[in-house]
């Protein structure tokens, strides 16, 4: 698990450590790094696999503005067994192309170290957690739209292939397959069923039955919210998720009174053993700008950690750290503290 | 709150309404707010009925109909305490105010959860399905009493609440 990143010029992340536990919720204005905390992490797993033909960034943009030839870092501590360890990714545009792809990426380095500061041997665990990093950010269109089948099944960053992975799942876990139908029953029961089609040759789609009846709605005909939870469902219950899921705003289109389901489904993935899954902790970092979605986090104030800005740089701070807040909280709702600003993290004033 | 209480007043022929609180940290209830202009600004349960009684002096009469009964409870830190009875955990509003009293609350939130549900962070049909089967089970083993003996202030206020209308 990573227990804080340090990130130095990175875009609007100058100088400054955002703390992790197994599940955080950032939250803050626009503005203050909360998606390029998430990005940096993608960042860090294309430069460790190598990946340059998949990466959907420009590395060089990814410095802050007017920092020149200044050196571009991320330091990832690692916690748990592996606490005092960390890895430090750096870009030296000196060593570097200034285009995007295979000579930019020769810029970037990355090692392990040990607590004592020794480098170490071999970076394979690190490289095998930093690889299996993803970021989803979903898309009702793109999660509806038909997937083809493939021989390697995943859930892409937008949701894209939903349809598949369900099918594979259906397939190859059934018992998953109906706890996610079990838990769509619970959460939307105006559906009973997810089923499948092949509008062509090697094209799967999916569509939902209105419960207690034949009537097939098309995930095209799904609402945004519907889909949306539906990707996040299947991803907490994946047999084998990747250890570190960043979520850009989870909550985006999803009812207040669901947004319940979405911490669900996010404690699913970061405590499974909870849940009787017989697997390793995802850990979880997710963004949002819905005090809804905070006012569920009211006993676990340390999941929420705030960024604000200081000067042209930004802080990060977990609710929990903030001084006097039990005092300062009293019964107001979690969210709705956030909103005021009392805890910092909303647009400032010109 | 006020918006539910207009609606049932106003919409539906519901005839009373029954909240329970979770304190949230704040004082439990004490018989001393119950006596006339008794009430307590730092009790949640006092401010809960304060909020009421304004609510429905402002509203119009029903036709046919009296105002819609109420009943409050405040469970002492959440309704987790009262899903422990009966149970072999200490867990009662004595030992919460004798715990703040002494500076150090005898259990969190967080221990009531994992008591009650086996974790700390249940999901919403595992935390509705254990309640509704304790109210079944203290409905079913008559074990009111012990409840409001345990819970006199919280639960007890709301017993009394409902066997007043």
């Amino acid at each position: 698990m990573l227990e804080s990143i340090e990130f130095h010029n990175f875009r609007v992340l100058r100088d400054t450590t955002l703390p992790l536990g197994p599940c955080t919720i950032l939250v803050g204005a626009n503005g203050t790094g909360k998606s390029t905390v998430l990005q940096a992490l993608v960042v860090a797993r294309d430069i460790v696999k190598r990946n340059v033909a998949e990466a959907s960034h420009d590395f060089v943009s990814l410095a802050s503005r007017d920092q020149g030839n200044t050196i571009v870092g991320l330091t990832l501590h690692w916690g748990g067994n592996q606490h005092g360890d960390y890895t430090h990714l750096n870009w030296d545009p000196s060593r570097g192309h200034t285009e995007k792809g295979s000579k930019s990426l020769k810029a970037w380095h990355f090692k392990s170290f040990i607590s004592d500061g020794n480098e170490v041997r071999s970076q394979e665990d690190f490289s095998y957690t930093i690889g299996q990093i993803k970021l989803f950010s979903f898309s009702a269109p793109a999660i509806a739209t038909p997937s083809h089948v493939q021989e390697t099944v995943s859930l892409g960053p937008d949701g894209a292939g939903l349809a598949t992975v369900l099918d594979a799942l259906r397939d190859d876990s059934p018992d998953r397959f109906s706890a996610i139908e079990q838990k769509l029953q619970n959460w939307l029961p105006e559906f009973d069923r997810i089923l499948f089609d092949r509008p062509s040759q090697g094209v799967k789609s999916l569509s939902l039955q209105r419960a207690g009846t034949q009537q097939k709605v098309p995930a095209t005909g799904l609402s945004d919210g519907t889909l949306i939870v539906l990707a996040l469902l299947t991803l907490a219950y994946l047999p084998e998720p990747p250890s570190i899921v960043c979520l850009e705003e989870p909550d985006r289109g999803i009812h207040p009174r669901l947004l319940r389901c979405v911490q669900d489904a996010i404690y699913r993935l970061c405590y499974p053993k909870e849940c009787g899954e017989d697997r390793e902790p995802v850990q979880v970092i997710a963004t949002t700008h819905s005090p809804y979605f905070v006012d569920l986090f009211k006993d676990h104030p340390e999941e929420i950690v705030v960024a604000n800005r200081v000067g042209d740089n930004v802080e990060f701070k977990r609710v929990s750290e903030q001084p006097n807040i039990q005092e300062i909280l009293g019964d107001t709702p979690l969210g709705e503290a956030w909103f005021s600003g009392v805890l910092g993290g909303v647009p400032t004033e010109s | 709150m006020p918006a539910v209480l207009r609606h049932l007043h106003y919409r539906t022929d519901a005839d009373a309404l029954v909240v329970s609180l979770d304190s949230d940290g704040s004082l439990s209830h004490q018989p001393a707010h119950d006596e006339p202009d008794g009430r307590a600004p730092k009790c949640r349960l006092c401010r809960f009925r304060e909020m009421i009684d304004e609510v429905q002096e402002s509203l119009r009469p029903r036709a046919g109909r009296g105002p819609i009964e109420t009943a409050i409870g405040l469970a002492v830190p959440a309704i987790e305490a009262w899903c422990l009875v009966p149970s072999e955990h200490r867990v009662s509003e004595n030992e919460w105010n004798l715990g703040l009293q002494g500076g150090k609350p005898p259990y969190t939130k967080e221990q009531l959860k994992i008591w009650t549900y086996g974790m700390s962070r249940p999901s919403l049909e595992e935390e509705t399905r254990r309640i509704v089967e304790w109210v079944r089970r203290i409905v079913d083993e008559g074990k009111q009493p012990q409840l409001e003996k345990l819970f006199p202030s919280g639960f007890g206020t709301l017993a009394r609440d409902v066997r007043a209308w």
